[in-house]
């Protein structure tokens, strides 16, 4: 962007192009780096629960043990999601930060209840199994619709993609039996590392093109 | 003596020049009514804060800019943050350019 020689708007536009992909990128939550670390996340947790069941003869790891293995999985992506997204927002306020405050105030809420609920099963009987289908369908719901709903709050394409990718593993999950419907959630975490490589064709892409931009 | 082009009517004077280009340009990528702390918008255009804050007061003066100066603990902090006007001027400016590519379309 120069001064006193003849004006290319060509270069122009892409120079304000450029420059705003990289604020974009130096500014907002890094969505790749979010992608990456809960694909892991939901691969190495899925895949460990799977191990403490399969095989059924002699499972790969005692079930306790595949267990906090994938809670280990979730805790590192939480801290380090966490970490990501406070040190991004570090230097800005307004709006945004409150709804997305919001949208992260549901995620814990949304768990509680699929842990209590989880609880309730267990105590009228539900099998291991048969918890580990309801809380891998349940997550699978409750992640994907609240990605779908931060998508249309923040008018983000690649947000409605993770939901989607979400949503079509927790209706997979239903179709298989357990434990194989945890491949539906290794699927997903492959899902978020794709969307993860597509993310520098997708940075801003708008979910509802706007025509004034 | 340097002979500069002239400037074609449709783009705001205001925003052409390239280091307040640059502002508003970060500043849209913000999404609306979010403000940004002197120095992290500093940091991210990679300007001494005399240049910065230059452009600043000219933005301010023509209301595409709102700057509000706070105190955080002991510290003063100042947000910057693109107005209403700033965002449809800077609209404005990308179509213009986009109107000089195609001299057809109507640059409004």
């Amino acid at each position: 962007m120069s001064d006193g020689t003849p004006l290319d708007p060509a270069a122009r536009l892409r120079e304000i192009d450029d420059l705003q992909h990289e604020v974009q990128r130096r500014a907002a939550p890094r969505s790749e780096f979010l992608f990456v670390t809960w694909g892991l996340a939901w691969i190495v947790g899925c895949l460990a629960i799977y191990l403490g069941f399969a095989p059924e003869s002699r499972p790969t790891f005692p079930l306790p043990t595949a267990l906090i293995v994938a809670g280990l999985a979730l805790v590192a992506a939480m801290a380090a999601s966490g970490l990501h997204a406070a040190r991004s927002a570090a230097g800005t306020r307004g709006p945004s930060q409150r709804v997305g405050a919001i949208v992260g105030f549901l995620y814990p809420t949304s768990f509680l209840t699929v842990g209590f609920l989880g609880a309730r099963l267990q105590a009228a009987g539900a099998s291991t199994a048969a918890l580990v289908s309801y809380g891998l369908t349940a997550t699978c719901l409750v992640v994907g619709m609240l990605s779908a709903a931060s998508a249309l709050v923040f008018n983000e394409l690649t947000n409605v993609l993770l939901g989607g990718v979400l949503l079509l593993a927790g209706l997979v999950s239903t179709l298989l039996p357990a434990p194989l419907n945890l491949f539906a959630g290794v699927g997903a975490g492959l899902g978020m590392l794709a969307l993860a490589i597509a993310q520098r064709r997708l940075a801003f892409a708008q979910l509802i093109p706007r025509n004034d931009d | 003596m340097t002979d500069r082009p002239p400037l074609p009517e449709a783009l705001d004077p205001i925003i052409h020049v390239a280091a307040r280009l640059r502002i508003v340009a970060a500043l849209a990528v913000l999404p609306e009514g979010d403000e940004i702390a002197f120095p992290k918008l500093q940091k991210l255009l990679e300007v001494t804060s005399g240049n910065l804050a230059t452009h600043l007061r000219k933005l301010e003066d023509a209301a595409y800019i709102r700057v509000t100066k706070t105190i955080q603990g002991r510290t003063p902090v100042t947000w910057i943050r693109l107005t209403d006007e700033g965002r449809t001027a800077f609209r404005g400016y990308k179509r213009a350019l986009r109107a000089l590519l195609e001299p057809s379309l109507p640059s409004e």
